[in-house]
């Protein structure tokens, strides 16, 4: 398993990236900033008392909205961190689309490499709402 | 005597450069069928390129919808079902809330077909109008079918739930409507999303016209 740099040949996924970006971006922005309408709020701490692992998500969004990262962070790090890099991600998918540019791809994935990737995966969510359960989010 | 000349046209079998797709584990023939839901799941959420690229452009309507109902009315009425409690703890009364439970049991797959055909529908519209329709309206339902139903089980988790869903689905949809159509990405997303956000704009604008005649009608009073 490598990052190497390769032409887009199947499936161009920064563009895809990008329009799904500019679809739902415009969304959020509409519903949060310009209509003020509620956000439907998760019910899984108000009905079993316990919080599920997006919970304080939609918060951590709208502070991210208004500028405060670590606000943010303290709210739902897994949910911020996904945005956030997914933020740093776009000018990096804009220019590559822009100029034709090779696009970095990780290849050679083993199922060893993906099965750690998915325990990686569960485990970051596993930490995540551990941290949301202890600070009572 | 061999009447053959060189005038004469050659039956032969059309060139196809493409091989034929195997369609998803959900149409073969053979194997259990719990394992071939659970297969073409896995093939949807995991390899979504594979899948879609195998897919095949025909074979009817009913197979991927028959996918699509299996995964999605479960999980519409088990997120109903789980949803209950809270619509209960929202001034419903328990008999509101069961008559809607007992709406949502039997009239969701009706429902799921109608979506389905909508959801197709727009897209295929999409595709005409950006020049990507290069397979008929079978093709691109069926890929809706298999790219909502492949992650149609996360209705059943509440609130969140279909937002992920539908979120994902539209992905999916991408790919597949690239994958089956042959057209490129930029194409795929244009046909898929620009339709998608007219519909959106549309319900907004008669939200707000609704909104704004009710609070009008409220404020003479």
């Amino acid at each position: 398993m490598k990052v190497s740099l390769q032409r887009p040949s199947a499936f161009d996924w920064e563009l895809l990236g990008l329009a799904m970006f500019a679809f739902l971006a415009p969304i959020l922005v509409v519903w949060i900033k310009i209509l003020a309408w509620p956000i439907p709020n998760g019910h899984s701490r108000l009905l079993w008392d316990f919080p599920c692992p997006l919970c304080g998500g939609t918060r951590s969004l709208e502070l991210l909205m208004s500028g405060n990262w670590q606000a943010a962070v303290a709210m739902n790090p897994m949910v911020t961190l996904l945005v956030s890099a997914f933020l740093l991600w776009m000018p990096y998918a804009a220019v590559v689309l822009w100029r034709q540019w090779p696009r970095l791809r990780i290849i050679g994935w083993t199922t060893r490499s993906i099965r750690w990737a998915m325990l990686l995966v569960f485990l970051i969510v596993l930490a995540n709402w551990a941290y949301i359960w202890q600070m009572g989010i | 005597m061999n009447e053959t000349t060189d005038q004469e046209p050659i039956d032969q079998e059309p060139f196809d450069p493409e091989p034929p797709r195997e369609g998803p584990p959900w149409e073969q023939a053979d194997g259990d069928f719990f394992a071939r839901v659970w297969q073409t799941i896995v093939g949807v959420v995991s390899d979504p390129m594979e899948l879609f690229a195998q897919l095949r452009r025909e074979g009817g309507i009913f197979p991927p919808y028959l996918f699509y109902l299996l995964i999605a009315w479960p999980a519409v009425v088990l997120g109903t079902l789980l949803q209950l409690p809270f619509d209960m703890m929202m001034g419903s009364s328990g008999g509101e809330a069961m008559i809607m439970f007992f709406v949502v049991l039997f009239l969701t797959p009706v429902f799921l077909f109608i979506g389905l055909i909508i959801s197709a529908g727009l897209t295929h519209l999409g595709l005409m109008v950006f020049g990507g329709a290069n397979h008929p309206f079978e093709a691109t339902f069926r890929v809706n079918a298999y790219a909502y139903g492949g992650v149609a089980w996360l209705n059943a988790v509440p609130f969140c739930g279909s937002t992920i869903a539908f979120i994902w689905g539209i992905v999916l949809e991408i790919i597949g409507v690239a994958k089956v159509q042959e057209i490129s990405t930029g194409k795929a997303a244009a046909a898929v999303l620009i339709p998608l956000a007219v519909v959106i704009v549309l319900f907004v604008c008669i939200g707000l016209i609704f909104a704004s005649v009710i609070v009008a009608a409220f404020s003479s009073l």
